[in-house]
């Protein structure tokens, strides 16, 4: 066995009693539960989206992933390690899993028409060079395996340090560090390709 | 990190630029999720409830094994009960569950499950006779009361348990009822020797599948010589029981905290018993057998 030298108090992120109580509530309170959606939607959505780069499969995947939390809560354990890491871990999964099923039908998607492709969301859609920036990037992010898209997105797009990706991923910080670095090499080989 | 041009930096600069637009909080999905609640906490509860009654009298055995030394029970064999068939109201049902032995060798127990709406509660007696009782309770939602059926089972005796027994549904006054259940008790591999456990051994908990779905599984520890345990695990399903792989720790595990699939490795969070949290994964989770899962565990001091 491997130690994992992650502990809440190596964490920036802070885990105070107020989250753990609306946890706790939320097991048997859908007021409660309605909360934590609201508090987390829009940073577990703009996750989503920038992982999948299209507003309704956002909002469908959104959904799932509050879903999952829903079912998973009474098993929730504080470990003090905050909600959020806990929904980006389901997000991840989620995200995952649907790239998974649609590998083929995304890269299709943006090979073909981009004007169909949902990124009417995108910062600058009116620019048409960032609009194409945007999906070469995002191209050669879904031709890279799940762990490096997702330590990708969620220390870079995310902005999460290394040690709450750890977290987040459920692995060492050394380990998140080296499948960064192969993640980067990676997605310049693709990028490079793709010229 | 690499200059300001690195390509690679150019092309996460790009995404992170998109900003997420939508509604949130997303009305619909706020409804969506409230509704779900209601449906889930209803099931949760029935499923507490199974889970404790199951993991209170355990899973079992064609022959109860009464360990001499210690007096204890110990699982010698796997078996399932399974009614399928039509409740008294003609809703379908199917009803996957455990037989659950006592120290007497008679089976006593029971077990609450939700179907299609409907809370079924299931009880296996042995009666003075030597004939085994099932019956089973339909609560229809929204309907005061329910309905008692008795299942007669009679052919099938504790220690000669049959594959495929089945048995017609009978009403309050012993008389077959018209609408058939059938009540299938499917015998699973018998437990090798070297492997017997008792029933407080065996961990219950669930696991989410790449889907969503919730399955039961057992996680029966085999204590080595050298310390290390070594836990196979078992989904719950009618009949075999299928073996999902093995996982090892340095300790016996106290409780699993969660259990779900992430990219075809199935993934076990579980606290040990001298405290420690550790992470499991078996990354063939359809291995029939242990033997050649090709498991890994890790620990996370979180």
């Amino acid at each position: 066995m491997t130690e994992l030298p992650i502990s809440a108090s190596t964490l920036n992120w802070t885990c105070d009693d107020a989250e753990q109580e609306l946890v706790a509530r939320a097991r048997h309170d859908a007021g409660a539960f309605a909360e934590i959606y609201r508090r987390h939607a829009h940073a577990i959505g703009g996750y989503v989206y920038r992982r999948v780069g299209d507003v309704h499969t956002t909002d469908d995947l959104v959904a799932d992933v509050f879903l999952a939390a829903m079912r998973a809560l009474p098993r929730y354990r504080n470990r003090g390690v905050p909600l959020r890491a806990w929904l980006y871990r389901i997000a991840t999964n989620t995200v995952n899993r649907w790239a998974g099923r649609n590998k083929w039908r995304r890269l299709v998607r943006l090979e073909g028409n981009l004007a169909d492709s949902g990124l009417d969301a995108a910062a600058d859609a009116d620019d048409p060079s960032l609009r194409a920036d945007v999906n070469a990037a995002r191209q050669a992010l879904w031709s890279l395996s799940m762990k490096h898209q997702s330590v990708l997105a969620l220390h870079y797009l995310e902005g999460l340090p290394v040690e709450e990706v750890a977290v987040v991923l459920g692995c060492r910080v050394g380990t998140v560090k080296s499948r960064l670095s192969r993640a980067r090499e990676a997605l310049r080989t693709k990028l490079q390709e793709r010229r | 990190m690499l200059g300001k041009n690195d390509s690679v930096d150019s092309a996460l600069d790009s995404l992170r630029s998109e900003s997420w637009t939508g509604n949130t909080p997303n009305r619909a999905i706020e409804e969506k999720l409230m509704t779900e609640f209601h449906v889930q906490r209803t099931k949760g509860g029935i499923r507490r409830y199974r889970t404790l009654l199951i993991a209170l009298a355990a899973v079992l055995v064609g022959s109860v094994g009464f360990a001499a030394a210690g007096g204890t029970d110990l699982i010698t064999q796997w078996v399932t009960v399974r009614i399928v068939g039509t409740s008294g109201s003609g809703d379908d049902m199917t009803v996957d569950l455990m037989l659950t032995p006592v120290e007497d060798g008679t089976a006593s127990g029971s077990a609450v499950i939700q179907s299609d709406g409907k809370n079924l509660a299931l009880s296996v007696e042995q009666t003075d006779d030597g004939q085994k009782s099932l019956s089973v309770s339909i609560d229809a939602a929204g309907a005061e009361g329910g309905s008692t059926y008795e299942v007669s089972a009679n052919t099938v005796t504790l220690t000669e348990l049959k594959p495929g027994a089945a048995s017609k549904l009978m009403d309050a006054a012993g008389r077959p009822d018209a609408e058939t259940v059938k009540v299938e008790i499917e015998s699973g591999a018998a437990v090798p020797a070297d492997q017997l456990q008792g029933r407080d051994d065996v961990i219950e908990t669930e696991w989410q599948d790449g889907d969503g779905v919730w399955h039961g599984m057992k996680l029966v520890p085999s204590p080595r010589a050298n310390g290390r345990m070594i836990y196979t695990l078992l989904r719950e399903a009618p009949g075999a029981l299928p073996v999902l792989g093995a996982i090892q720790t340095n300790a016996a595990i106290a409780e699993v905290l969660d259990a779900y699939e992430d990219d075809g490795t199935l993934v076990v969070e579980a606290t040990t018993a001298d405290g420690a949290d550790v992470v499991l994964e078996v990354t063939q989770p359809n291995t029939r057998s242990p033997a050649k899962s090709n498991a890994a565990s890790r620990t996370a001091d979180r």
